[in-house]
């Protein structure tokens, strides 16, 4: 994973300026390396206004992914607090080397390897957005057939979106690319960084299927136009794909070797899709259940359960589907819905799902290490432990907390972002 | 047969029904009637299980097991039959054109104005034994006007007329496009604007007077308008202001051509589509002094300001929709309320309403009682919600909704208990006059007629 | 997790338990809280005591006085209860055409328990409902106080604001402008009604003086007229030198004809006799015109003019209440020319103006700074997508930027999501997130916020108030934070559900 081996395509200078007088945003995609800046006191006093802060940011952004080439030879991350596999933050410091975490510590051999010190900042996985939709909004609904086998949502991706920056900064550094509702097989979800020394990339093709029995997925007058219609095509697809010996991604979800994710909007969708599982023996996870309190104990069977995403204005029926989920002892994830959502929607849901009965340790894995494992990649993201990649962002408090700030995103053990604030010593 | 009430017939009823219509004629009352040896339901008090009623002008001048019938009465023997008293509809635009004015503040309207007496609505009273109809406004309104307490027979209004409604319209909840926060901004300043135009008014009275007298103007207009006062008279109101007049409690004579007419005071009957509506009611109510003539008219879940409606104990006319269902947003879970049952636990007195049109059980009121009985509320206060208690209501309780003796005679003679649903009307007595007869009801006859009977008579 | 949740409910349920039946007798004393009293002050391991409905000892030393009550409130926070400066609980949405006399009081519904109790669950006890219309004045904007058991008193305040709205729907520019122009142009109807008022009150004193005049020329009039005369003589003396000072001339301007519009609605006999009367006035006035000041001395005979009475405007009587600063001007406002335009008029005409929405405020934080008008920021955006007209400029950056300038910025929750009052805190905390300064956020939802909704008794804790607080599980702005109870005037109207019953 080294920035010295990888081949990059170097696409001039990747930052844009949306001169707009609008939002005046700084999309950074990528840096050249060779640029050098001002040292940072001097830069502060140029920009004093706000939107000039934001400009240094940028140029912040800038002059770290270029001096952070160091990542890759090991580094040191300490803070206050570092978010553990169980949800709960303990204390220490990691360790990062080749991209992947090496240790998590107590003690710090500080002098060994460089370092980077967050005084107040607790670091957490990089937050992992399941239902994401960054740089493909509106292209991942193939309206020809309702089934989708083979068709991979990786070829909408699109690395150039400012959407990945903003997600990015708000620490959000991998989602799941997933097909929408539209069909009831929409293919296959592709995993993404929303940044990395390259821009935002697909580190993998085999994410999970898609599947949708909710009304969006039903045609005016071709099939399926009702419920029945459409578990029975499933039902029918499900039969012929253990018959036949195609490898689409959807026969290799139907063989157990990835899962689905489907829409069930309501109780009886839930119901339905539970007796497929039972009948097909399915790796499945609900997603958009809005009558979660009424079939929560239903879905005991299912690999988990998406809820969300959420914001201020959630009811309370939907705010607490997540802690009667918890209660059930199924697997949450709680969704972001990017860009639909704001950036900060994964923490928003959080913070209103804990306010809703969900535990705080649960909460803080519904938004790291669980929806990593619905992808498929467990203990690989959305986790700190030995191996896993270095995908990490440092906020400057309880990452459920909502006041608490990204100081920095680290994606392959590169700092990627670094807020003008952030009071870490280098 | 000196009166006959002629139906307007439509959609191609064809001649034959004209002439059934005819058929179901209002005669003059017949000076002296007797019901003989049936049961009687007078509401008021105990059954009698076979008795004799006897009505004399109109008015019902002898019940109980051991009354004599004169030589020269017109006897119906009506054994094994079950009689009670007219049921009272205390809030319908039934019978009328159109249920409201389109423009808001209307009150010097006159539901009397607008009712059709040929309309088939009354026809269908009759039928199910409905004998006095309180014709209102609708609720699509602010003010709306005035109502009329009509009975279902008579070739025109004023033979209609039981009782020049005493009842002015009105309503919280807001009319079509409109909203609560205009709805109550114009309701206040209708009668902000009453205080104004009575100002005025009694300005220019006092301005005539002084011309006529050849004097000048004296003083300013707030003293002008204080003199004024007493210049003022009745019939220098117009309608629209002398009905709010009197519904804030004026008393107003007016000499007319004909002799003085005394308007008295108005009552209200006001509309509250939701519960938020009740609390406003009642305080709007009180602040403009009409409070102890008030009725509320209940609409969807009016009923959860229950704590209101009980601390002003005012009689309430309930929503033609007796259950009321309610989806808690948390659960889903749908939660039921028998609405007459809330009611009536609170001690409120209450007048039940027919259903929906669309609905052919909910039309008659027995079958609205009768469901107010299998949802805990007693025999008696069920009968009680469809004609004791809204006779009393509309302000008729001292003439109608019971048989007793000086009563006015509406009695209705079902073929069994009234609250069965199995029981129909077999007869509808309205003062005395033998007004329905279900044996002679030719629309009736022809609906329950099937093709295979009607080709049977056709062989015959 | 579950034991420790169990716990604490069942430390709510005694402190609750214990509130409720000692309400008015016995003292109550919290110990060992983290009081935030809503004025700037945090006293950490303080007590809060209250006995007959009011706050009697606060800090850090308070005497449980003798037989009074203590309860536990170690890791405990007392906060006021949480005020919504700009709320959607209970009231219709934007209605097409508003009415400046409408009251939001009268849309709010006070038996949305579901609501009612979902923000009391957070902490949530005192909002504001504004009267949103897209056309004109949307009428008076109310001040509630959430009680579950739907009362009477709920409203606290049914003129808390008059509330405007520019831009709310996305309009266009030119329509906008419009509504800018409408918005001027109803002051300015203000205003010349306020003048028409004056002026019919000057010419009144004219009026009274010649009626004087005439009388005393010729004394055969009755005893109690000159009685009267002479009363009215008095009280014109006292107010006659200021008002003429102040209006003299008479501007020549359209003065409202009052009953010529009623004439259809009214019996034919009454609107002829009103509307030959109104043509008289009319007459009069224009001789009167012209003779005024000349005939001082009238030859009896000669008509005197009755000046005119304008009409009553029951809008414009409630638009006179703001223009003479009785109460605020609220108004919707979106895009910074729009805002710009907004605080000129209210400059214009001395309004005392709130910024409500205001997604580009941040744009234009200078002059709104130097206005000194507070501004009520709008929920963030809650999409990263291109968001057009009215949220076009909206920014995470803007609250950062109205602070640095100096503005007062709220937060609430915005009327467009009924739900989002409940988490009044969370968004709050997210503020900070974004640049609030954390010093003053709480204020802004307690303290500062019933400054700013001109309520005395809400909004801070203090000894003598009524005893209104919250009582939550930790600090109010963190997620893990759960509402224990809520005490209004000593009593508790809302306790959390025991956790883990039903286990």
């Amino acid at each position: 994973m080294s920035l010295m081996h990888r081949p990059t395509r170097r696409l001039g200078c990747g930052c844009q300026w949306r001169s707009a007088h609008g939002t005046r945003d700084v999309l950074c995609q990528r840096a050249p390396r060779t640029e050098r800046t001002l040292p940072a006191r001097e830069r502060q006093s140029l920009f004093s206004t706000p939107w000039h802060r934001l400009a240094a940011c940028a140029i912040l952004v800038l002059a770290l992914t270029a001096s952070s080439g160091l990542a890759s030879d090991g580094l040191l991350i300490q803070a206050r607090g570092v978010l553990m596999p169980g949800g709960e933050i303990g204390e220490g410091a990691v360790e990062i080397a080749a991209g992947k975490i090496k240790q998590v510590s107590q003690t710090v051999d500080s002098d060994a390897i460089p370092h980077h010190r967050y005084e107040t900042g607790v670091i957490c996985p990089g937050l992992i957005d399941i239902t994401g939709q960054l740089g493909a909004d509106g292209q991942t609904a193939e309206r020809s057939a309702p089934l989708q086998l083979g068709i991979s949502t990786g070829a909408a991706f699109d690395a150039y979106h400012r959407h990945m920056a903003l997600a990015m900064r708000a620490g959000v550094t991998a989602f799941v690319l997933l097909p929408n509702d539209n069909n009831l097989v929409g293919g296959a979800g592709v995993v993404c960084h929303t940044g990395s020394e390259n821009g935002p990339e697909v580190i993998s093709t085999d994410g999970p299927v898609k599947l949708s029995v909710a009304p969006d997925a039903f045609r005016l007058n071709v099939a399926p136009t009702s419920r029945a219609g459409a578990i029975d095509m499933l039902r029918k697809a499900f039969e012929k794909s253990r018959s036949g010996d195609s490898n689409t991604a959807f026969d290799r979800f139907v063989r157990k070797e990835r899962v689905g994710i489907i829409a069930t909007p309501s109780g009886a969708d839930v119901l339905a899709a539970m007796q497929l599982q039972r009948r097909f023996d399915l790796p499945l996870i609900l997603t958009h259940t809005a009558d979660a309190l009424d079939v929560a104990g239903a879905v005991a069977g299912a690999r988990g359960v998406i809820v969300g995403p959420l914001a201020f204005g959630a009811p309370r029926r939907y705010a607490a589907a997540a802690a009667q989920f918890e209660k059930a002892e199924v697997p949450v994830a709680i969704a972001g819905g990017l860009p639909a959502w704001s950036a900060d929607s994964l923490r928003t849901g959080a913070a209103i799902a804990v306010r809703h009965g969900m535990s705080a340790a649960a909460a803080r894995r519904a938004i790291t290490e669980v929806p990593a494992t619905f992808a498929g990649h467990e203990g690989q993201l959305g986790v700190i432990q030995p191996g896993a990649r270095a995908d990490l962002v440092v906020f400057s408090g309880d990452p459920l907390d909502l006041r608490s700030r990204v100081l920095a995103v680290y994606i392959d053990g590169r700092r990627v972002y670094r807020a003008p604030t952030a009071d870490d010593q280098p | 047969m000196r009166v006959e009430r002629i139906l307007t017939v439509r959609r191609g009823f064809g001649a034959l029904l004209v002439a059934a219509c005819c058929s179901m004629v209002v005669a003059a009352p017949p000076s002296k009637v007797a019901l003989t040896n049936v049961r009687i339901v007078p509401v008021s008090g105990p059954p009698i299980a076979q008795g004799t009623v006897l009505i004399e002008g109109g008015k019902i001048v002898a019940v109980g097991e051991d009354v004599k019938v004169p030589y020269d009465a017109r006897e119906f023997d009506l054994s094994g039959k079950v009689v009670m008293p007219g049921m009272v509809v205390a809030h319908t635009w039934r019978g009328m054109d159109i249920p409201n004015e389109s423009r808001p503040v209307v009150p010097q309207l006159d539901a009397a104005d607008a009712i059709d007496p040929s309309q088939l609505y009354f026809e269908e009273c009759l039928r199910l034994g409905h004998t006095v109809v309180h014709v209102m406004p609708a609720n699509n309104t602010v003010v709306g006007g005035l109502g009329q307490v009509v009975r279902p027979i008579g070739l025109s209004v004023a033979e209609m007329t039981i009782d020049d409604g005493g009842f002015m319209k009105l309503s919280m909840a807001p009319r079509r496009g409109s909203d609560r926060m205009l709805q109550m901004a114009t309701l206040r300043e209708a009668f902000a604007e009453l205080q104004d135009y009575v100002a005025r008014l009694a300005e220019t009275k006092y301005e005539e007077k002084l011309a006529k007298e050849e004097r000048e103007i004296d003083v300013l207009p707030v003293e002008a308008r204080k003199r004024g006062r007493k210049e003022l008279k009745a019939d220098h109101i117009d309608d629209e202001h002398r009905n709010l007049i009197r519904l804030k409690g004026g008393q107003v004579t007016v000499e007319g051509e004909s002799g003085p007419t005394l308007f008295s005071p108005l009552g209200a009957f006001v509309y509250c589509g939701s519960a938020m509506d009740v609390p406003r009611a009642i305080a709007f109510a009180k602040a403009h002094g009409f409070f102890d003539r008030l009725v509320l008219v209940l609409g969807g879940d009016s009923h959860k300001a229950i704590k209101a409606l009980k601390k002003a104990a005012r009689p309430v006319v309930l929503p033609e929709n007796l259950v009321y269902r309610d989806v808690d947003p948390f659960t889903n879970k749908i939660e039921e309320t028998f609405v007459p049952k809330v009611i009536a636990d609170a001690g409120l007195q209450f007048a039940l309403l027919p259903g929906p049109s669309a609905s052919l059980p909910e039309r008659m009121l027995t079958y609205q009682a009768a469901r107010c009985m299998r949802y805990g509320i007693s025999r008696t206060d069920a009968l009680r919600a469809i004609t004791q208690m809204p006779a009393e209501i509309i302000g008729v309780g001292e003439r109608l909704g019971s048989i007793e003796v000086g009563k006015d005679a509406h009695l209705v003679v079902f073929s069994g208990d009234p609250l069965e649903f199995t029981s129909v009307v077999e007869r509808v007595f309205i003062d005395g006059i033998p007004a329905y007869d279900r044996s002679e009801d030719i629309r009736l006859k022809r609906l329950l007629t099937t093709k295979s009977d009607e080709s049977a008579d056709d062989e015959q | 997790m579950k034991k420790k949740s169990s716990r604490l409910a069942l430390v709510a349920g005694l402190l609750l338990a214990g509130a409720h039946a000692n309400a008015q007798m016995r003292s109550v004393v919290i110990s060992d809280a983290t009081v935030v009293t809503g004025n700037g002050r945090v006293y950490s391991k303080a007590s809060v005591s209250y006995q007959g409905g009011k706050i009697t000892g606060l800090g850090p030393r308070v005497r449980a006085g003798f037989l009074s009550k203590t309860i536990d409130g170690a890791g405990k926070f007392i906060t006021p209860g949480l005020i919504d400066v700009w709320s959607g609980m209970g009231v219709p949405a934007i209605v097409s055409e508003g009415q400046a006399s409408g009251q939001a009081a009268d849309a709010y519904d006070a038996f949305d328990r579901d609501a009612i109790e979902a923000a009391l669950a957070q902490g949530v006890t005192t909002v504001y409902v504004p009267a949103r219309a897209i056309e004109g004045a949307g009428g008076l904007g109310a001040v509630v106080r959430l009680v579950p058991t739907a009362s009477a008193d709920a409203v606290i305040k049914d003129d808390a604001a008059v509330c405007f709205s520019i831009g709310a729907r996305g309009e266009r520019a030119l329509g906008r402008l419009a509504r800018t122009a409408a918005f001027r142009k109803r002051w300015q109807d203000a205003k010349d009604y306020r003048t028409a008022r004056e002026d019919y009150e000057f010419e009144l004193e004219e009026y009274e003086k010649k009626l004087k005049e005439r009388a005393e020329k010729g004394e055969s009039s009755s005893k109690d007229e000159s009685v009267k005369k002479k009363d009215a003589g008095d009280k014109k003396k006292k107010d006659d030198k200021p008002k003429n000072r102040r209006r003299r001339r008479r501007r020549p301007r359209p003065r409202p004809r009052p009953q010529a519009a009623d004439a259809v609605m009214i019996d034919r006999a009454v609107s002829t006799m009103t509307a030959e009367n109104g043509e008289n006035g009319e007459r009069d006035g224009e001789n009167g015109a012209d003779e005024n000041g000349k005939n001082g001395e009238k030859k009896s005979g000669d008509e005197i003019k009755k000046p005119e009475e304008p009409a009553r405007d029951p809008e414009m009587d409630v638009l006179l209440r703001a223009l003479d600063g009785e109460i605020p001007v609220r108004v919707e406002v979106y895009q910074p020319a729009d805002i710009l335009n907004v605080l000129e008029v209210g400059e214009e005409f001395n309004l005392r103006l709130i910024l409500e929405g205001a997604t580009g405020a941040h744009r234009v934080a200078e002059p709104i700074a130097k206005a000194e008008v507070p501004v009520i920021l709008d929920a963030p955006v809650g999409t990263m997508r291109h968001q057009g007209d009215p949220r076009r400029h909206a920014s995470n950056a803007a609250l950062q930027t109205l602070q640095d300038a100096g503005v007062r910025v709220f937060i609430a929750s915005g009327p467009d999501a009924a739900g989002s009052t409940a988490h009044l805190a969370l968004r709050v905390a997210a503020a900070i997130g974004h640049g609030l300064a954390p010093k003053t956020a709480v204020q802004r939802i307690t303290g500062q916020a019933a400054e700013l909704l001109e309520i005395a008794d809400a909004g801070q804790l203090r000894v003598g108030r009524s005893a209104d607080f919250v009582v939550w599980s930790a600090d109010p702005l963190d997620p893990t934070s759960r509402v224990e109870s809520v005490v209004v005037g000593g009593e508790e109207v809302w306790k959390a559900p025991k956790q883990g019953a039903d286990e």
